[in-house]
């Protein structure tokens, strides 16, 4: 969800491990980085990004009670109060039967949940376009941004040398 | 109608000649060993011991005709049997069985509807095995009861008769002169039905009165009941037998004329008159099976209340109950202290059809007792 255009400078790596080393000098220098992009996932990233550990599946577990709620809470009403029958002599609520569409509904709710949360959280999601910084990105290139606007020319040109220094095959502005 | 001296109608002929049809060969529909249970025979060609329903299932296509196996009692039919000479032996040794049984059953996991079934009518049947000559008479009654399709011999060797009651015969004694015992199995209204768990649905269910019910607009032809069913009583609408489609409520711009070609069998106002109003027609894709004629327990339920007084058992009859000559069948409320039902339940020779299964059947039949002389014929 952009709301207005951005400077940027950006610099690609050949190698992940570059890419790591790169994050270490950058934090080391105390530059803020705006983002990094893999074309695939990294490990180790997250902690040298000082990201916090996902909160998704805590949502999941939410919305997996919200669906065995829903499911075992709507049977029990159903056949208890709102429609009670009698299928093959088990009593009014038999708490086996409704163990397998409790299941299920606990797994529908919490995938459906985790993803349209994980869209919301990110500003994805149908309709939004997300600009792509650099084409080697999708490939085999990978790349860490820095947000220039606001810096003096003296600061860009301190980023130019960071990404020089550390063995950046490509470094270029763009305004996204 | 050939008649005697005295004007009396002879009902058999003499003299008689086969003409016309010399020569020519033609297909039969073997049906005998559709749904029977229980039953293994030798195999004609390899003389291997064989599931006779299997084999029945393979071989008596249509067009391909295979011999008829000789279907004899076995360790685990369901036709019990006795001589009269050693029938307190016989009686002691079911009632063990049934006991056995009956403990076994206890150890289900939930507790049942037992309370709800004591209370108001819990409809059940009788059968009495000695008294059933197996005419078929209850068959074509409940197929004229119940608008029942009659669909022909090419159906019928596929498998797909439709008939809510057949009448299973099982064979013993000398395989050259053998011994019948004929049983009429409908559907059994089991209080633990297997049929009703298995609708994804809903389309049948149990009645508080302890009647198995479908729900034919609900059905979607899934047929996990048949397929479910011990008893192999529940039957499926392969085609548009009623010609229930072509019903104007269903189809009105068909612009179909009454009488002229275009309509087909079953689908003109007049031919439709054979169907009883009581009954709904089942239209293709959906399942059907016995209701314990639902309908006539509906009639006797409002007329005892229009005169306000208890039902009696004389006020619903089955149509296959109407229907037999010897009085075989007997339905009514097994809640009836003094009904008759009630009273032909209490004879020991009486045995549920797969009790070991804890169906918990509604339908209880008596065991038969010959008392046939050693080297009598028939």
């Amino acid at each position: 969800m952009r709301n207005s255009e951005k400077n940027i400078i950006f610099g690609l790596y050949d190698d992940e491990e570059d890419l790591k080393s790169a994050i270490r000098t950058a934090n080391a220098d105390h530059l803020q980085i705006m983002d990094v992009l893999t074309p695939f996932p990294v490990h180790g990233l997250d902690p040298l990004l000082g990201l916090a550990e996902s909160r998704l599946h805590i949502g999941g577990f939410v919305y997996g009670m919200l669906g065995t709620l829903t499911a075992f809470l709507g049977m029990t009403w159903i056949f208890t109060r709102d429609w009670p029958q009698i299928y093959g002599g088990k009593p009014y609520w038999p708490i086996l039967s409704f163990v397998p569409i409790t299941f299920e509904l606990t797994v529908l709710f919490a995938s459906i949940g985790m993803v349209v949360t994980f869209y919301v959280i990110n500003g994805q999601g149908p309709g939004i376009k997300n600009p792509v910084i650099h084409p080697s990105i999708t490939d085999d290139k990978f790349c860490i941004a820095f947000d220039t606007d606001g810096l003096e020319n003296t600061q860009v040109d301190k980023l130019r040398h960071f990404f020089q220094n550390t063995g950046a095959s490509l470094v270029e502005t763009k305004t996204i | 109608m050939k008649t005697d001296a005295d004007g009396l109608v002879q009902y058999y002929a003499t003299g008689v000649t086969v003409s016309g049809k010399q020569g020519e060969e033609d297909y039969f529909s073997c049906v005998q060993y559709h749904h029977t249970m229980g039953v293994t025979g030798q195999d004609s060609l390899t003389k291997e011991t064989i599931n006779a329903d299997e084999a029945a299932t393979v071989y008596m296509t249509y067009g391909l005709v295979r011999q008829g196996f000789q279907g004899s009692l076995v360790n685990r039919t369901i036709i019990r049997k006795s001589h009269l000479d050693h029938v307190e032996d016989f009686v002691k040794d079911l009632q063990e069985e049934r006991h056995h049984h009956q403990e076994l059953n206890k150890k289900q996991i939930y507790p049942g509807h037992d309370e709800t079934y004591a209370r108001g009518h819990h409809w059940g049947m009788h059968v009495d095995l000695n008294a059933c000559i197996g005419c078929g008479a209850c068959t074509v009654a409940c197929m004229a009861e119940n608008n029942v399709p009659v669909v022909g011999k090419r159906e019928m060797s596929r498998h797909h008769e439709m008939a809510w009651l057949r009448i299973d015969r099982y064979f013993y004694g000398d395989v050259n002169n053998p011994s019948a015992v004929y049983q009429p199995l409908m559907c059994q209204h089991c209080n633990n039905a297997p049929c009703e768990n298995v609708c994804p649905v809903n389309a049948t269910n149990h009645s508080s009165e302890g009647l198995n019910q479908m729900a034919y607009n609900r059905c979607v032809g899934t047929r996990y009941c048949a397929n479910n069913c011990p008893y192999k009583v529940r039957r499926f609408n392969w085609l548009d037998y009623n010609a229930a489609d072509l019903w104007p409520i269903n189809e009105p711009d068909l612009g179909l004329k009454s009488g002229s070609d275009d309509v087909p069998y079953g689908a003109d106002n007049l031919t439709r008159m054979v169907l009883n109003p009581d009954v709904t027609v089942r239209s293709r894709g959906v399942i059907e099976k016995c209701s314990f004629c639902v309908q006539r327990i509906q009639e006797g339920k409002l007329r005892a209340k229009t005169e306000q007084r208890l039902l009696r058992d004389a006020d619903v009859k089955t149509a296959c109950q109407t229907a037999c000559p010897t009085g075989a069948i007997t339905f009514g409320d097994m809640n009836n202290e003094e009904g008759e039902l009630t009273k032909k339940l209490a004879s020991p020779l009486n045995y549920i059809v797969l009790e070991e299964v804890n169906t918990r059947s509604a339908v209880n039949y008596q065991a038969r007792v010959i008392n046939k002389a050693e080297g009598v014929d028939a």
